[in-house]
């Protein structure tokens, strides 16, 4: 349904993200992983046709038969909100202060053309009543800032899912709001991922997320994908370097016994990296051949870009 | 939401009457004795003393400072001495200029102002924007009356389009009365149609960079619709705030363009008044004005409200 080919974004001529492929299977969610700065949010952007000014996408994005890449954005806007929808991170700030809660969810109804307003303003309390808000007759009324936090990005989910889209792209949906809240939420986005056969791409820093979340997942360090395939297996057997680094930074929970291992060094600087492998500074395997190459695909349970490491056999 | 409203009231209240008593006491502290003036050179000590008594400038100052206020409210705020009619008559009279030609003014700095900042938003740094950037600064430049001489010029004595100057009435033809008042307004709106784009333009471009812009655009809003539907509502919140600020200075526009254009409004009593060392007149005109611009931004604070749902008061 998705299928991402060689997929670059550059910035200036630097790359910010380098030669992605996925595909995306409907009903099926990938979990995309990595630190700030990985290009996980620009992966999110370039899907949807949304990079910040001077950021050019090159390579393909299909989705269904359409190449979006390329695309006028008046035909971009017809698939926006109708094909593919985005959640954001920051319910404060991704909701207009000024519109009520309600026309804010109805309006793609009747800009897709899908509903007259009037039956959109009924189908936006349904939504809003459908993601948990409480008294949604009265809540639609309101203005986003009447709302706590979580009311918002429950808001904010009714607005993505109001046409039923093929796609659904939640970039970090849950990294603003408190733990208890974090738990309804993904759970609420499990449900109408079941319900509705749509295919997502959860974007998130927080491996936990991603595991209980996603059926695939692709770890991104620098731009590049460095290792995916099955979460289980992602997570559970890990061979490229970094995502070894990653899961043992995870705190298991022993306060006590347990030490810590963060990985050494810093995440490089974007509009620094090497021309080969972008962990190759910080990585235990590392040489100075790394820095130099870029790193071959190598297949097996997970598939990853590394010189040097190999996946376990499938 | 009503102790918000009877708190700005009073504040109001309190600050007109404090503009009332700088204006009385000023007046009062000026040289030059009224009667003495309408007189002439060749009255009797007698007979201004007799006029003096007529008009009440015998009495104690604070009964004619409560009186003047009081004049405010039943319409009696005395004679004017050039004139020999009431003064409330004659400020009624020159608002049928004054207030429709300060609206059509307003009206057009707005509409101007709005969408030329907004269309320079758009298309920030390209074409577009650096020819309405430079037109704005342009028209912050040029001295309005200047402006409105280079209009009758070219429009009235060159094209003949418009009257130079005067005003034959609302009575008579409303449409010549709307012509004649034309040239002045754009001429009034000139500057501040030119800062208006230039504000419009920063708090657009400050909005379009903000979340929601981009949860529109995710929805499936073209640019435009997004700044339509999105984006203007947000951005004209600050430039409420400077154009109740600006009103003042629009005031003062008319004063002199009515005296360019000959238009017989408030402003040109005004001149008019002070040529003629009217002071009961200048004292009323000038808490007229001052009061005009005190209410429209207790209205603008108001409108601010019904723009920015996050501003009502009383709602949670």
């Amino acid at each position: 349904m998705l299928a991402l080919r060689e997929l670059s974004v550059s910035f200036r001529g630097r790359p910010v993200l380098r030669n992605l492929s996925l595909d995306l299977a409907p009903g099926e969610t990938l979990g995309l992983v990595g630190e700030s700065g990985s290009g996980k949010s620009m992966t999110a952007l370039a899907l949807m046709g949304l990079l910040p000014p001077g950021f050019v996408a090159s390579g393909s994005i299909r989705l269904g038969d359409t190449e979006l890449l390329g695309l006028a954005d008046a035909d971009l806007c017809r698939l926006r909100g109708r094909e593919m929808a985005m959640i954001f991170q920051e319910p404060m700030t991704a909701l207009n202060p000024v519109l009520t809660v309600g026309a804010q969810i109805a309006e793609g109804l009747v800009l897709h053309g899908l509903m007259a307003p009037r039956a959109a303003r009924e189908e936006a309390i349904r939504l809003m009543e459908r993601v948990g808000l409480p008294d949604p007759a009265r809540r639609a009324r309101s203005y986003p800032h009447e709302l706590s936090g979580g009311q918002r990005q429950r808001a904010m989910i009714a607005m993505a899912i109001a046409c039923r889209p093929a796609l659904l792209i939640a970039d970090e949906p849950t990294s603003a709001l408190d733990v208890s809240l974090q738990v309804e939420i993904l759970a609420l986005l499990r449900e109408i991922r079941d319900e509705t056969g749509m295919a997502m791409i959860f974007i998130s820093h927080d491996l936990s997320v991603i595991h209980a979340m996603a059926d695939r997942a692709l770890v991104l360090y620098g731009g590049l994908a460095m290792e995916t395939g099955p979460t289980r297996h992602v997570i559970g057997q890990p061979a490229h370097p970094y995502t070894r680094g990653l899961m043992a930074a995870i705190p298991r929970g022993n306060a006590h016994t347990e030490r810590l291992r963060p990985i050494p060094g810093q995440v490089p600087d974007l509009s620094r990296l090497p021309p080969g492998c972008p962990f190759a500074g910080r990585c235990a395997l590392g040489d100075a051949h790394c820095a130099e190459t870029p790193p071959p695909l190598r297949t097996g349970l997970t598939a990853l870009h590394c010189h040097h490491a190999e996946p376990a056999p499938a | 939401m009503a102790l918000f409203l009877i708190k700005r009231l009073l504040g109001l209240v309190l600050t007109l009457l404090f503009a009332a008593l700088v204006i009385f006491l000023v007046l009062e502290i000026l040289p030059g004795d009224p009667a003495a003036m309408m007189m002439g050179v060749s009255a009797t000590p007698e007979s201004v003393a007799a006029l003096r008594a007529e008009l009440g400038l015998d009495r104690p100052a604070a009964v004619r400072f409560l009186e003047w206020l009081g004049g405010f409210f039943t319409g009696r705020l005395g004679l004017s001495y050039t004139y020999r009619v009431p003064v409330a008559g004659l400020i009624a009279e020159r608002l049928a200029v004054t207030v429709p030609l300060s609206l059509l003014a307003l009206g057009l700095a707005v509409a101007f102002g709005v969408t030329l900042g907004t269309l320079a938003a758009a298309q920030a740094h390209r074409r577009a924007d650096l020819i309405i950037m430079g037109m704005t600064q342009l028209g912050l430049a040029i001295p309005n009356f200047w402006f409105g001489i280079l209009l009758v010029l070219v429009f009235a004595v060159g094209l003949g389009w418009f009257p130079a100057g005067g005003f034959p009435g609302w009575a008579a033809d409303p449409m010549l009365a709307f012509r004649a008042l034309l040239l002045p307004a754009i001429a009034l709106a000139l500057p501040q149609a030119a800062s208006l784009a230039r504000i419009t333009r920063s708090t657009m471009l400050e909005t379009l960079s903000e979340d929601y812009i981009r949860t529109a655009r995710a929805k499936g809003l073209s640019r435009s619709q997004t700044i339509r539907r999105h984006a203007l509502r947000n951005a004209l919140i600050p430039v409420l705030t400077i154009l109740g600020l600006q009103f003042s200075f629009l005031l003062a526009g008319t004063i002199v363009l009515e005296n360019v254009f000959a238009l017989p409004g408030l402003g040109r009593l005004l001149i008019q008044a002070i040529g003629g060392h009217d002071l009961i007149l200048i004292k009323s005109l000038v808490l007229f004005y001052v009061a005009t611009a005190i209410l429209v931004n207790a209205v603008v604070d108001l409108a601010y409200g019904f723009a920015d749902p996050r501003l009502r008061v009383g709602r949670a």
